[in-house]
């Protein structure tokens, strides 16, 4: 068929759809609907003119309105009044409680219940007997690897031929139907009038200009009543089977809302914690206890925290000096940062400092220095105040304690939003970290998205950037590893993250030495001074009074740190951390059918999986059924759970015990390929590249007794003892 | 989430359910005696 042949057949179908609705709307709907689009019309025009003639005049006698009047022909049993309400009420409570209604519904219920027994019964038979036939065919052996058996092929040719084109036709049916608006249009038409919901929206439109002026004098049971009836057109169309879906999915979307809200409640629980304690956070727990897990979180909080800050204290200046140009400020800034001439919080500083110092001078020496700010950082405004109309503000600002001019309101919002605009993440550490957030720019003010919930596996992927890989030299005032390492001086703020920091920083036991005559040549952890830079950090990173340097670091035992290091930070040991929560409410049904489903669908899978080599029907059909509910489980399940980590803190300082700590780490938000828990094995890769043996190539005990050439050969010490002292040689080899 | 919780949790589901077939059920009784 050519394409212009289809094209003709899809407009003939659209048409004979139309007609086929219209008939509908007219010949089935219509006695029912039509007098109430002539009423709810009315009442539009009338509540319309009496809204706005109110408006004009202050008189509400002027146009009758009819919207509260209820159409003559209606009949209802619905109250109309809050007396009859409270009437219907009394009586539906006092029904409610009665002996006879309650033993009637009880005999009704049982009868349902005994229908639905007559027919499992009856159909329990023929359930039983496929499921025996079931058994005897799939009982049978093969090794058609991979192979198709013959009713699976059967069934993909009837597929093929039969179903696919059908689906085929149907997907293009609604792909045409999309590119023709007019005809979506139609349908959308016909249908909300056949199904009376375009008199629900005038008459909610009529009530909306009716509402404001009469709110007094309004009677609800009306409308509630008109509403009602009006609804009750596409009520009864559709079956009950299609408003229990459409209750459950509402279902599904408010109680996803409530797992959302709980999630958002615990992310705040984060922000509690680290206002509970700010500065070093040093978290220690025993392997596999989420310590790094812990960790990556905080540095994920802490990103989204520093950039809240920073652009709260960004809008504070804002509304000390209103009127000042400060989308100038940040263009500038940006553009100087992409070109490399301010990259740093110091070139923020002494590009003001330039600035202030032209802006007092006077004549040459004024355009001198205004030149050498032009060509230094490009600096292209008409003043030197980024082209601020002084007439409009002031130059200064008293917050009762002090008289802030405005350089130093420039020079503060310059390093703030330096911070704030960095479109990489703000941390360096010592193992990968996986950020996501974006910035909503259209080329003003960029907003930051740190949402850690609400992302798509696609958008949270897409936005994918790793952290920075810490320069240890950066920390080291004293020897560093190399003395012309280029960024030993460019680290001023940011989130430090280590993990294992302790293997890193040691204690005074563990600590290296240099060799001798080489103490102040090499670097070791007894003189790069890293303990010295680490008490004084906090300072350098210091804007506007908040500290945007922040030190996160782990390890199995606090013990293998020294002193100097630990006692600056505050110490969480993790308890525990194996208490798994689920934070979606009313999801008990699911789980329950969902551990049925799996049990049943894994053991016929492991028993076919074992029989048979070749692709059958019946594990076809269990695909498709189950693997959608596996995936759909599995989403939801990991959107949704969270650790509960308990922590015993303390200070670091004087030992005070701080208490214990509930957080609870959201998968959604640590897991979402953060890091690799593994990021150590780095370390063995070349190791096991290198083996010429696996596992299987280890000896193997042949009996139950371990024999001393065993034990020699396990290169043990306590063998070593054991056998040496007894006059056998050492299995011990000196180093190559 | 852990089975007895699960367990209960039905129960509860099945007796709002119930609870609901009751309350229309009375509602209908009574749209019949007016």
């Amino acid at each position: 068929m050519t394409k212009r042949a289809k094209k003709i057949i899809m407009h003939g179908v659209t048409l004979v759809f139309i007609v086929a609705s219209l008939a509908v709307a007219v010949f089935y709907f219509g006695d029912k609907i039509f007098s109430r689009y002539g009423q709810a019309f009315e009442d539009f025009v009338r509540s319309f003119c009496y809204y706005f003639v109110f408006l004009v005049t202050g008189r509400k006698d002027v146009i009758a309105q009819t919207i509260q009047i209820f159409p003559a022909e209606m009949e209802t049993l619905l109250p109309l009044s809050f007396e009859e309400f409270k009437r219907l009420a009394e009586l539906y409570v006092q029904l409610f409680f009665t002996k006879e209604v309650f033993l009637a519904w009880l005999e009704k219920t049982l009868q349902i219940i005994g229908d639905v027994a007559y027919y499992l019964s009856l159909f329990a038979l023929p359930i039983v007997t496929w499921i025996i036939v079931m058994i005897v065919v799939y009982n049978s052996t093969d090794k058609d690897h991979n192979k198709d058996s013959g009713p699976l092929r059967c069934w993909k040719r009837f597929r093929d031929k039969i179903i696919k084109p059908c689906v085929n036709a149907v997907k293009g049916y609604f792909r045409f139907l999309k590119s023709r608006k007019l005809y979506v249009l139609a349908f959308v038409l016909i249908w909300g009038y056949a199904l009376n919901l375009l008199t629900i929206v005038v008459e909610a439109a009529a009530f909306v200009f009716y509402l404001g002026p009469a709110i007094r004098e309004l009677n609800i049971w009306i409308q509630i009543a008109k509403l009602l009836i009006d609804f009750s057109v596409v009520w009864f169309f559709f079956p009950g089977i299609v408003w229990a879906a459409v209750g459950y999915i509402l279902l599904d979307k408010w109680r996803r809302r409530l797992g959302r809200k709980r999630e958002e409640e615990v992310l705040e629980d984060f922000e509690a914690f680290i206002e509970r304690h700010p500065g070093a956070l040093f978290i220690t727990g025993k392997q596999r206890s989420k310590k790094t897990t812990l960790l990556t979180m905080f540095k994920l909080m802490y990103e989204r925290i520093f950039r809240a800050r920073a652009k709260k204290k960004l809008f504070y200046w804002k509304a000390r000096f209103p009127f000042f140009p400060w989308i100038n400020v940040e263009k500038f800034l940006t553009k100087a940062r992409k070109d490399h001439k301010i990259y740093m919080l110091f070139h923020c500083r002494r590009f003001v400092q330039l600035l202030k110092d032209a802006y007092y001078s006077t004549g040459n020496v004024k355009w001198r220095k205004a030149r050498t700010i032009r060509r230094l950082y490009g600096y292209r405004f008409k003043n030197l105040l980024f082209d601020f109309d002084i007439g409009e503000g002031k130059l200064a600002y008293d917050n009762a304690l002090e008289n802030v001019d405005i350089f130093h309101a420039i020079e503060t919002y310059m390093q703030l939003f330096f911070i704030y605009s960095q479109r990489t993440p703000l941390d360096y550490s010592n193992y990968a970290i996986r950020e996501d957030f974006t910035f909503k720019d259209y080329g003003n003010f960029p907003v930051f998205d740190g949402d850690l919930l609400k992302k798509t596996t696609k958008e949270s992927y897409k936005a994918t950037q790793y952290s920075y890989i810490i320069d240890y030299d950066a920390f080291r005032p004293g020897v560093k590893f190399d003395p012309s390492n280029p960024n030993k001086d460019a680290v001023e703020y940011g989130i430090r993250t280590m993990e294992e920091y302790a293997k890193e920083r040691g204690n005074k036991d563990t600590r290296q030495r240099a060799a001798k005559g080489e103490e102040d040549v090499v670097a070791t952890q007894n003189n790069d001074g890293y303990e010295l830079d680490n008490k004084v950090r906090g300072q350098v990173a210091l804007v506007d009074y908040d500290d945007y340097f922040v030190s996160l670091f782990d390890d199995q035992r606090a013990g293998s740190l020294g002193a100097d290091n630990k006692d600056l930070a505050t110490n969480g040991y993790i308890k525990g951390a194996a208490e798994k929560v689920f934070l979606l409410p009313f999801f008990e049904v699911e789980t329950a059918l969902f551990a049925l489903a799996s049990k049943i669908y894994f053991s016929i899978y492991e028993a076919l999986h074992s029989k048979k080599g070749s692709n059958t029907l019946l594990q076809y059909f269990l695909d498709k059924l189950f693997s959608p509910f596996f995936g759909w489980m599995e989403r939801t399940q990991k959107a949704f759970t969270g650790w509960k980590v308990k922590l015993h803190m303390s200070d670091g300082g004087d030992e005070e015990d701080l208490g214990f700590e509930e957080l609870i780490v959201l998968e959604i938000a640590a897991y979402r390929g953060r890091y690799a828990s593994d990021s150590c094995k780095g370390f063995y890769e070349f190791r096991f590249a290198r083996s010429k043996r696996g596992m299987q190539d280890f000896e193997q005990y042949q009996t139950q007794r371990v024999s001393a050439g065993q034990r020699q050969r396990q290169k043990s010490y306590f063998a070593e003892l054991m056998l040496t002292q007894n006059g056998v040689q050492t299995s011990r080899k000196p180093k190559q | 989430m852990n089975k007895k919780r699960i367990a209960w949790a039905i129960v509860g589901y099945v007796a709002l359910f119930l609870l609901f077939t009751y309350m229309a059920f009375v509602f209908d009784w009574a749209l019949q005696g007016l």
